[in-house]
């Protein structure tokens, strides 16, 4: 038995933007090989908002601190307090223009998930997962053709144009929403964590037949280059069933290297 | 005629403001000794400017970009008529929303107040750009106004001739001193992209404690005064969206409103450049 994760993701910017314009981001950090046998692997995605400064920046931040320092037990607003203490240090030296130090000081902003898979109870082939989430960039847990979790939205109808933000400020007077959950995973399973506009699209196409998924796997038995994500967007959005939004999805996988034999 | 038309970067947008500069504007603004009409007409407007330029600016990495998405003109009507930004903007019609924000005639540090954390208030200094000062000088000549206001976006509506509709914002106190502007007014809103005809908003800024009349939908609301029904009836009535915008503001806007404000108190005077100033950006 060789438990592995393996992940791949996909990232495209907003239709009109240039790539470097895409203020999604997201993080791996996986066991060597992504071997589950010791250590967790660990996984996050951001959406920075535009209306903020240096949004991808905060994004990106982000992502690669809850994968490096986030533990279950803790919250992501603690575990991000650290970087949030310096974050205006890193643009205070600088000689901005006065729009930029403008939004610099009215901070920045983004929504976070953060997803730890942890390494299989011992002699079996499953062990826990944990996931934390501010606003509404979303997880997907399927197994055997059937969605197990959505997290934290479960209904297409729930995303909304305000979603909760991690801001780079201290959230004055604010309690800010942090939904944490757990399930259990199973070799054979997968996740998908994505922004908002293709978990909007994830959770509607499956209220409606199910299939999204499945249209995920459909490209990606194909191939698994950018260039086809890329395609299939695009086909979504012509067919306005995607909405034009930067688009980030995370796709992981709980393969065995060597299952046992059936008899 | 949808007023459904794309704002972006490659398809901007215009707004283009008319302030009365007339001697009158030393007064105070109704209700609110010591503050000036004149000055506090272009704090608001240096604002609108302001946020025009933080909510289309992007930031990224080293690049930091202000996205064309509107073309800004401002005109005074006074003791002249003609372009009113002051500094290296001095003379222009209209100028695209990056050549604003890398050129305010000056940066002055202002003071704001604001919580410090800890259940506590602090004094922070912030940088506030002008592009407009207040002038308060000779009579009111609004129809000349309306006239420059048509000769400038005729020529735009030409280059632009799918955009959404360029939006005309007015703000006096007092009685046009140069006739009646409702004919020049009807012919600026006659103008028209394939999205719909140029919107105006008009904003009467009082002197006196009087309730204000905001975003009224019939001439019946008005009070006995013909120069309310005078700026009525040069206001277009409001899109959905600028009608979803008022209503956060004023409850109980009908759908069929006029952007029009009489009796502007100085909440009123801010609410009425935030709402004529809110369009549905596409954020690309």
């Amino acid at each position: 038995m060789r438990i592995r994760v393996q992940s791949q993701v996909y990232r495209l910017q907003k239709l009109g933007n240039r790539p470097d314009e895409n203020e999604d981001d997201a993080a791996i950090i996986e066991p060597p090989d992504g071997v589950l046998d010791e250590h967790p692997a660990r996984y996050a995605v951001a959406d920075g908002a535009t209306t903020g400064a240096f949004s991808s920046e905060w994004a990106n931040a982000l992502v690669h601190t809850v994968v490096e320092h986030w533990t279950p037990t803790e919250s992501l607003n603690a575990c991000i307090e650290p970087l949030r203490s310096t974050w205006s240090d890193r643009f205070a030296s600088l000689n901005l223009p006065w729009f930029v130090e403008a939004k610099a000081r009215a901070g920045s902003f983004a929504t976070l998930l953060s997803l730890w898979i942890a390494p299989p109870e011992d002699g079996t082939t499953e062990g826990i997962w944990n996931a934390a989430a501010i606003g509404d960039t979303c997880l997907f847990h399927v197994r055997d053709n059937t969605l197990c979790a959505a997290f934290p939205i479960t209904e297409s109808v729930a995303f909304g144009s305000t979603p909760d933000l991690l801001a780079s400020k201290p959230p004055l007077g604010l309690v800010l929403r942090e939904a944490h959950t757990h399930g259990h995973w199973r070799v054979g399973d997968q996740f998908y964590l994505m922004s908002d506009a293709l978990a909007t699209w994830f959770l509607s196409t499956h209220e409606q037949d199910g299939s999204s998924w499945a249209e995920i796997a459909a490209w990606r038995e194909i191939a698994t280059t950018t260039d086809h994500f890329a395609h299939w967007i695009a086909e979504l959005r012509t067919s306005h069933r995607l909405r034009n939004d930067d688009v980030t999805l995370l796709v992981i996988e709980i393969v065995d290297d060597n299952p046992s034999p059936t008899t | 005629m949808s007023y459904t038309a794309e704002i972006s970067r490659n398809s901007p947008t215009c707004f283009l403001l008319l302030v009365d500069q007339s001697y009158s504007m030393t007064e105070s603004v109704g209700g609110t000794p010591g503050v000036q009409k004149a000055a506090f007409v272009a704090d608001a407007l240096n604002k609108t400017l302001q946020n025009l330029v933080m909510a289309s600016s992007k930031l990224t990495g080293t690049e930091m970009e202000i996205r064309d998405y509107f073309h800004i003109g401002v005109i005074g009507y006074g003791l002249n008529v003609g372009p009113a930004f002051v500094g290296s903007l001095s003379g222009k019609e209209l100028v695209p929303l990056s050549e604003v924000g890398y050129n305010p005639a000056r940066i002055e540090v202002r003071q704001r107040k604001v919580p410090d954390g800890a259940g506590g208030i602090i004094t922070e200094d912030v940088r506030f750009p002008i592009w407009f000062d207040a002038v308060a000088n000779g009579a009111t000549p609004m129809c000349q106004a309306f006239s420059l206001a048509y000769s400038i976006l005729e020529p735009w509506i030409a280059d632009h001739p799918d955009a959404f509709p360029p939006i005309v914002l007015n703000v006096t106190d007092g009685q046009p001193t140069d006739g009646d502007p409702r004919q020049i007014a009807a012919h600026l809103r006659s103008l028209e992209t394939s999205d719909g005809n140029v919107q105006i908003f008009n904003m009467h800024v009082s002197a006196l404690n009087a309730s204000p009349l905001c975003f009224p939908n019939s001439a019946q609301q008005l009070p006995a005064d013909q120069y309310a029904h005078m700026m009525f009836d040069m206001s277009s009535s409001i899109t959905t969206f600028a009608w979803e915008m008022a209503q956060q503001y004023y409850p109980g806007t009908e759908r069929d409103a006029r952007g029009f404000v009489f009796n502007a108190g100085i909440e009123d005077i801010i609410h009425f450049f935030d709402i004529g100033t809110r369009v549905k950006v596409r954020q690309v």
